[in-house]
C-alpha cells in the first residue's frame, strides 16, 4: 500500500495535467485542434506513513478538440515516469487518458465534465482508476486577438468503483497563457496548476508547469 | 413695440417611423439571423445577417439602426468564423451607419466588443439628426443640427447650395464624442448676414481622419438635403451668437472605455500572474516551484503589452490610427452675424429632406456633383 502512495500521487498530477483546459482552438467555435503537451510535475506527499515526500518528472502526451456550435470535445493522453529524488526513492509509470464534453455557456465561459481513467504502475503492480469530474474554463483576451488569459477549476464529482480508497476531496485550479498568432494556424501555452487532494491516508499536493504547442483549425 | 408678423412656433416633429419600415428593414430577418447566431449556426447567421443588411441598404435612412445591429451580428459572426477582416468589415460598415451603436456587451464577447471598439475609433463618422421642419419667424431663432459622432475627429459642416456653391461655413472643429455630440446651429443666413433665398440646399458634415503629423484628412461625408422658403417681413433682428468649437480638451478621443480596458487587461494579466505566484501558498502552505514564476512573467508581461497596445490605440487585426488629441480650435465662422449687421427679417421655413452619405478618398473636392441623393428619403424628423 505504501509504494502506492506515490503512483497515485502521480497519477493525480497526470490527471490534473489531463483536465486542465488549454486554450486550444480558443477563437474557433466551429473548428479543431489537435496539439502537443509537456509538463513538470512536483508532487508533495503528506502521509502518516512516509512523512513528507517529493516526486517530479516529465510527462508527455497529446490532446484534440472538436467544437461544434455550443458543444465542444476535448480528448487527451498524457503519460511518463517520475521518480523520487530521497535514496528510497521508487519511480512510478503513468498513464492518463480522458473526454470532456464541454458546452459553451457564453462565448468565454465552457462547462465541462467527462470521464478520466488513470493507470500506474509500479514494483508494486498496476493500479487503475476510472474518475468523473466537472468544472468551469474562462478566457479573456490580453493583447488584441493574439494573447488570451485563461483560468479553469474541476473537482472530482463521482468516485471510482476500481479505487477502493475514499477520498475525502480533490480540485484543482489552472492558470495561464495562450498564444494564437494572427494568421497563422498555431497555437502555444504555458500554464501553472495547482492540485490538492486527500483520502485517509494522507494528502497530496501536485504542481504542475505545462507547456503546449499545435495546429488549430476551421 | 415688438410686433410679430407671424405666430412664433418652432416644430419639431418626431419621426414616427412607419409600420411598413419594418419589413424594409428586414427586421424579421435580422431576427432570425441573430436567433441563428445565438444558436452559433454561424452559416445561416451569416446568410440571413448578410441578406438582411442587403435588403435594409435598398431602403430608407430610417433602418441605419437596424441595419447597424445586423452589421454587428454579422460582424461577431465572421469573427467567430475566424473571419477577423470580414468582422472589422462588418463593423466598419455598422459604424458608419450608426455612428453611435455599440455592441451589448452582454450579447458580445469582450473579445468582439474590443474588436468593435478598435474599429469605431478608426472609423470618423458623423450622423445628423434634425427637426422635419423648422420655422424662424425671429432673428435667434435656428434649425438645430446634432452631430453624433463614433469617435472624436475634426468636421466641418457647411450649408451649399444645390448646385454645390457655398452658402455658409456653420462649424470647424472636433466633434464631441459623447452621446449629445454637437449642436450646430443655422439662422437661414448666408455668409453675407442676409437669409438665404428660397430654394434647394444641402448641410454636408464632413468627417476627416488626424494622423501623426497633424494633418487631417477628409474620409467622409453627410449630405442632408434642406428646402428653405424665405418670405420678407418687418421686424429688426435680435442675433444670437454663433455656436462655438468645442472645446479642445472635451473634442479629445474618446478614450474613456479604451483606458478602462487596457487597465482590464494589466489587472487580469496581473492577476493572473499573482495567482501563479501565490497559488502554492493559499493550497498548501508552501513555497511552490520556482518554475513558475516564468508562468507569472508571461501571464504579467501579456498584461502589459496589452495595457500599452490598448493605451496606444492598436486592435484587433491591423493596426488603426493611433488617437491623438486634437490641434487648437481653429473654428473659423465666416459671415457671423452680429448685433450692427443690418439684416432685413423674414420668415424662414426649413424643411429637410433626404439624407445620404459620400466616401471621400481624395478630399472634400471629390464632392459628387450635385443631384439626386442615391434615394434616401428622411423620415419626418428623424435622421
Amino acid at each position: 500500500m505504501k509504494r502506492a502512495w506515490p503512483s497515485l500521487g502521480i497519477a493525480a498530477a497526470f490527471a490534473a495535467i489531463a483536465c486542465s483546459t488549454s486554450a486550444v482552438g480558443a477563437q474557433a467555435v466551429d473548428g479543431h485542434a489537435v496539439g502537443a503537451r509537456a509538463a513538470y510535475a512536483d508532487v508533495r506527499l503528506v502521509s502518516a506513513d512516509e512523512g513528507d515526500r517529493t516526486l517530479g518528472g516529465i510527462l508527455l502526451g497529446a490532446e484534440g478538440r472538436a467544437s461544434w456550435r455550443r458543444l465542444q470535445i476535448d480528448v487527451q493522453y498524457m503519460q511518463g515516469r517520475v521518480r523520487g529524488s530521497g535514496p528510497v526513492s521508487e519511480g512510478a509509470d503513468i498513464g492518463v487518458a480522458q473526454g470532456l464534453v464541454g458546452i459553451r455557456v457564453l462565448p468565454w465561459v465552457v462547462l465541462h465534465a467527462g470521464p478520466r481513467f488513470l493507470e500506474t504502475g509500479t514494483s508494486g503492480g498496476e493500479r487503475h482508476t476510472l474518475r468523473w469530474q466537472a468544472g468551469a474554463s474562462v478566457s479573456v483576451p490580453l493583447v488584441r486577438d493574439w494573447v488570451h488569459g485563461f483560468g479553469s477549476a474541476v473537482g472530482s464529482v463521482v468516485g471510482s468503483g476500481l479505487d477502493p480508497r475514499p477520498y475525502t476531496g480533490r480540485g484543482g485550479v489552472t492558470v495561464g497563457v495562450t498564444l494564437t498568432p494572427a494568421g497563422l494556424p498555431t497555437w502555444a501555452s504555458v500554464g501553472y496548476r495547482m492540485d490538492k487532494e486527500g483520502d485517509e491516508s494522507g494528502v497530496r499536493t501536485i504542481e504542475t508547469i505545462q507547456i503546449g504547442i499545435g495546429w488549430r483549425g476551421g | 413695440m415688438m410686433r410679430r408678423a407671424s405666430v412664433v412656433c418652432l416644430l419639431a416633429l418626431v419621426a414616427a417611423v412607419p409600420r411598413a419600415v419594418a419589413g424594409q428593414c428586414g427586421i424579421d430577418l435580422v431576427q432570425s439571423g441573430i436567433e441563428a447566431y445565438r444558436d452559433l449556426d454561424l452559416a445561416l447567421a451569416t446568410e440571413l445577417l448578410t441578406s438582411a443588411t442587403e435588403l435594409s441598404e435598398q431602403s430608407s435612412s430610417a433602418c441605419a439602426s437596424e441595419r447597424a445591429r445586423a452589421l454587428t451580428y454579422l460582424g461577431a459572426t465572421h469573427w467567430l468564423s475566424d473571419r477577423p477582416d470580414s468582422a472589422r468589415l462588418s463593423f466598419q460598415r455598422a459604424v458608419i451607419e450608426a455612428p453611435r451603436h455599440r455592441p451589448d456587451a452582454v450579447e458580445f464577447p469582450p473579445e468582439i466588443t474590443d474588436l468593435f471598439d478598435d474599429v469605431r475609433r478608426a472609423t470618423p463618422s458623423v450622423a445628423l439628426t434634425v427637426p422635419r421642419e423648422v420655422e424662424i419667424t425671429r432673428d435667434g431663432e435656428t434649425i438645430g443640427i446634432r452631430l453624433t459622432a463614433s469617435t472624436g475627429h475634426p468636421v466641418t459642416v457647411e450649408v451649399r447650395s444645390a448646385q454645390g456653391e457655398p452658402v455658409r461655413m456653420l462649424y470647424r472643429g472636433a466633434i464631441d464624442p459623447g452621446a449629445q455630440g454637437t449642436l450646430v446651429a443655422w439662422d437661414g443666413r448666408g455668409a453675407d448676414g442676409d437669409v438665404v433665398a428660397s430654394g434647394d440646399y444641402q448641410v454636408e458634415a464632413i468627417s476627416s481622419s488626424a494622423s501623426p503629423d497633424g494633418a487631417s484628412t477628409p474620409v467622409r461625408m453627410v449630405v442632408l438635403a434642406l428646402t428653405v422658403q424665405a418670405t420678407p417681413v418687418v421686424e429688426p433682428p435680435v442675433l444670437l451668437p454663433e455656436p462655438q468649437a468645442e472645446d479642445a480638451a472635451v473634442a479629445m478621443d474618446d478614450q474613456g472605455g479604451s483606458t478602462w480596458r487596457a487597465v482590464g487587461a494589466v489587472a487580469a494579466g496581473l492577476l493572473g500572474g499573482g495567482a501563479v505566484v501565490a497559488l502554492p501558498y493559499l493550497v498548501d502552505g508552501g513555497s511552490g516551484h520556482p518554475a513558475r514564476f516564468a508562468v507569472a512573467g508571461a501571464f504579467g508581461v501579456a498584461g502589459i503589452v496589452g495595457l500599452v497596445q490598448r493605451l496606444r490605440g492598436g486592435g484587433s487585426g491591423d493596426p488603426p490610427a493611433r488617437p491623438r488629441p486634437l490641434g487648437p480650435m481653429d473654428a473659423v465662422l465666416p459671415g457671423s452675424a452680429s448685433m450692427e449687421t443690418p439684416v432685413r427679417w423674414r420668415l424662414v421655413r426649413i424643411r429637410a429632406g433626404a439624407l445620404w452619405r459620400v466616401e471621400l478618398d481624395g478630399g472634400p473636392d471629390e464632392r459628387p456633383a450635385p443631384g439626386a441623393p442615391p434615394g434616401t428619403d428622411l423620415p419626418g424628423g428623424g435622421r
